[in-house]
């Protein structure tokens, strides 16, 4: 009897105990509940301000970057509401309410009018993404002949500029993801684990545990870039004004840094606002730098001659060709750009003057091996890599031909297809002593979990061209720049490596058209330790034949811009 | 020897009363620890999603900042005499540091 006693008050005890631990259990969560959230749980609860349904949409953050490191968001998100009728029920003067509705929305009257007579609907959206004081003044107004939807919805505050590097979200199917840009490539990384934290208690106690030993599972974050917002405005200023002079086609241009692959800006023309696309075509969706290809014509002449000299099949200070104008390969005659012939020129003279025959004479110098391996080195044979989708595939099968016409298109920029990209990255290794670099965008994610990673792509690099020649081939270029206009665009106090491009833009019936040239612009500086690339280029210009006429201007704008944003100190 | 085995045996019972206490104390604490990182955690997700619509709010006025300097352009300062300056030279120590002067 005494040991039954004493087994009943020990379990006694341990039931005690067990409803003591219960119960403090029981009021953190009611402190939850009450304190922290009583406001919105009550008003959830009153069913009569905000619906119950929660859009517990989120997603990461993209940011820009500014020169002293303040960051910009570039691609945030924003709260407020969705409006809703419930025509079943409403017995409210439909006049009255479309007045208060239309002081600030945007809201067709007809389509107002015809849905409150749709009586067997109960639920009828009439606005979305309104912000959260007006959406609130309106509620105060019009009390239950409207509800409330919480919702939250993708910004980008740019409004438009880089478009084609942030991208947009959109729906496929019933997935609701990054399309384009930076919201596909880093779709992972930006999407948000769909939990509503207003679930029951234990959901929320156990909920990020999966993600914590699912080694899979790719940990989110937010997106720092190497975009500069300041520039890129600037930038994409400069190529409407290319736009809208020369009715172009179509416009691009980017900025890079020679050293490491960094973009400050990147933008094309036409363009389209990621905030609202619904009027844009899909074309305008395609990041024409990094998708499509293009034949650049002269703008390829000094990766030839760089590649000439780092092999010693030609020294430039002695070699002489006498240029006839013309030059006959194979059964084709190809003739420079005026169809005039300059007598003795030099290297320089070939590159200042653009001559195709002088550059024809320069490839013949070389092997079609050492050709090859060049190309293959500059990167024009592969992609770049870089951080963002659809990279295109540079169209280089004339390289494989041993047809001494395709070298010597090739010599002058026709019969090859490359990215813009491409290009960029492949300029580094004249600018970067010989070294190209792996242009990129993203430079840092910032995870959720307290970690961040920061990208390190110079292991990537190719040592492509000698640092001697990469000097040489600089003196050169700067040459180029300041002989343009007799000395009119250089900058006096700095030294600007440059060259322009103006190509024929491939017929797709075969051959090239008579009318339309694609012209293109490559600069970078200080030449001999340059901060920067710029990177120009218009597709069918009207009524203007040379890239010196559209290109060089805005280019020397561009480059004025930076050098005082960036307060580069003068190198002459 | 004996006396303290005895003295053990004694204090065996007040033993196992505080062990008993002492786990339920710690299982306690424990669930009060793991509702309270809970709390943060949820806490912390929704002061994340506020510094991210505020961040938005500031990148919409950073936006209309920079609108409002690209007014400042060269026609636009020689509107008001101002003229770009030519003749300049630059004094510098290194890459980092330089100063512009004309005479």
């Amino acid at each position: 009897m005494k040991r039954e006693n004493k087994q009943f008050l020990f379990r006694l005890r341990v039931i005690f105990v067990g409803v003591v631990c219960i119960g403090f259990v029981l009021i953190a969560n009611l402190f939850y509940i009450q304190v922290t959230n009583g406001n919105r749980f009550r008003e959830q609860a009153d069913g009569q301000y905000v619906v119950a349904t929660y859009n517990s949409f989120e997603r990461g953050s993209i940011f820009f970057e500014e020169r002293e490191g303040t960051r910009i968001s570039a691609a945030g998100q924003k709260s407020g509401y969705k409006i809703s009728i419930n025509p079943k029920k409403f017995t409210a003067d439909p006049e009255e309410v479309f007045t208060v509705l239309s002081i600030t929305l945007d809201i067709d009257r007809e389509d107002f009018f015809s849905d409150i007579e749709k009586k067997n609907r109960t639920y009828i959206e009439i606005a979305h993404q309104v912000p959260k004081e007006i959406g609130e003044q309106i509620k105060k107004d019009l009390g239950s002949a409207i509800q409330l939807h919480a919702e939250k919805w993708r910004v980008y505050p740019l409004q438009g500029s880089a478009a084609h590097v942030l991208g947009f979200l959109g729906y496929k199917g019933d997935e609701y993801a990054g399309r384009y840009g930076l919201e596909r490539e880093y779709e992972d990384t930006l999407k948000r684990e769909n939990v509503d934290v207003y679930t029951n208690f234990f959901a929320r106690v156990f909920h990020n545990v999966q993600n914590l030993v699912d080694s899979t599972s790719v940990p989110e974050g937010d997106i720092v870039t190497t975009i500069d917002p300041q520039v890129q405005l600037f930038f994409e200023s400069e190529l409407k004004d290319i736009q809208d002079t020369w009715d172009s086609a179509s416009v691009g241009g980017i900025i890079m840094n020679p050293k490491n692959g960094e973009i400050y800006a990147l933008g094309a023309y036409p363009n389209f606002d990621n905030n609202d696309f619904s009027e844009n075509s899909i074309s305008d969706f395609k990041n024409p730098l990094v998708e499509n290809v293009y034949e650049l014509g002269s703008i390829i002449k000094p990766f030839i001659v760089a590649m000439s000299i780092d092999s010693g099949d030609i020294d430039v200070n002695t070699l002489e060709y006498y240029d006839a104008g013309s030059v006959d390969v194979e059964d084709y005659t190809i003739n420079n750009f005026d169809k005039r012939g300059r007598g003795w020129v030099n290297v320089q003279e070939i590159l200042n003057q653009s001559l195709n025959t002088g550059m024809v004479h320069i490839a013949k110098q070389i092997s079609k091996d050492d050709f090859r391996e060049y190309f293959d080195r500059y990167g024009f044979t592969s992609k770049t890599g870089i951080d963002l989708p659809n990279e295109g595939n540079n169209l280089t099968s004339n390289l494989t031909s041993n047809r001494q016409i395709e070298f010597a298109n090739m010599s002058f920029g026709q019969g090859i297809a490359i990215t813009p990209i491409t290009l960029v990255s492949a300029l580094s290794s004249l600018a970067n002593d010989g070294v190209r670099v792996t242009p990129h965008i993203v430079k840092k994610i910032e995870y959720t979990n307290g970690f961040s990673k920061t990208f390190d792509y110079s292991d990537q690099d190719v040592q492509v061209l000698s640092p001697e020649t990469s000097g040489e081939i600089s003196r050169m270029l700067v040459n180029v720049f300041d002989a343009y206009r007799d000395g009119g665009v250089k900058l006096p106090n700095y030294r600007i490596a440059a060259k322009t491009g103006t190509a024929q833009i491939p017929n797709p019936q075969g051959g090239y058209y008579d009318d339309r040239n694609l012209h293109s612009f490559f600069g970078y500086f200080p030449a001999y330790d340059p901060e920067f690339i710029v990177f120009l280029y218009t597709v069918h210009p009207k009524n203007v034949r040379y890239a010196s006429q559209t290109l060089i201007d805005p280019f020397r704008s561009t480059a004025k811009y930076l050098i005082n944003y960036y307060n580069i100190p003068p190198d002459r | 020897m004996k006396t303290l085995i005895q003295q053990l045996h004694t204090q065996k019972k007040k033993l196992v009363h505080v062990l008993l206490g002492s786990i339920a104390l710690l299982f306690v604490v424990y669930s009060f620890g793991i509702a309270s990182t809970t709390i943060n955690i949820a806490d912390a997700k929704m002061y994340d999603q506020d510094i991210n619509e505020l961040q938005t709010e500031i990148a919409e006025l950073e936006v209309e900042y920079f609108e409002i300097i690209n007014i400042l352009s060269i026609d636009e300062a020689e509107k008001y005499g101002f003229t770009e300056t030519s003749n300049l030279h630059y004094a510098y120590i290194d890459k980092t540091k330089a100063v512009a002067y004309n005479l």
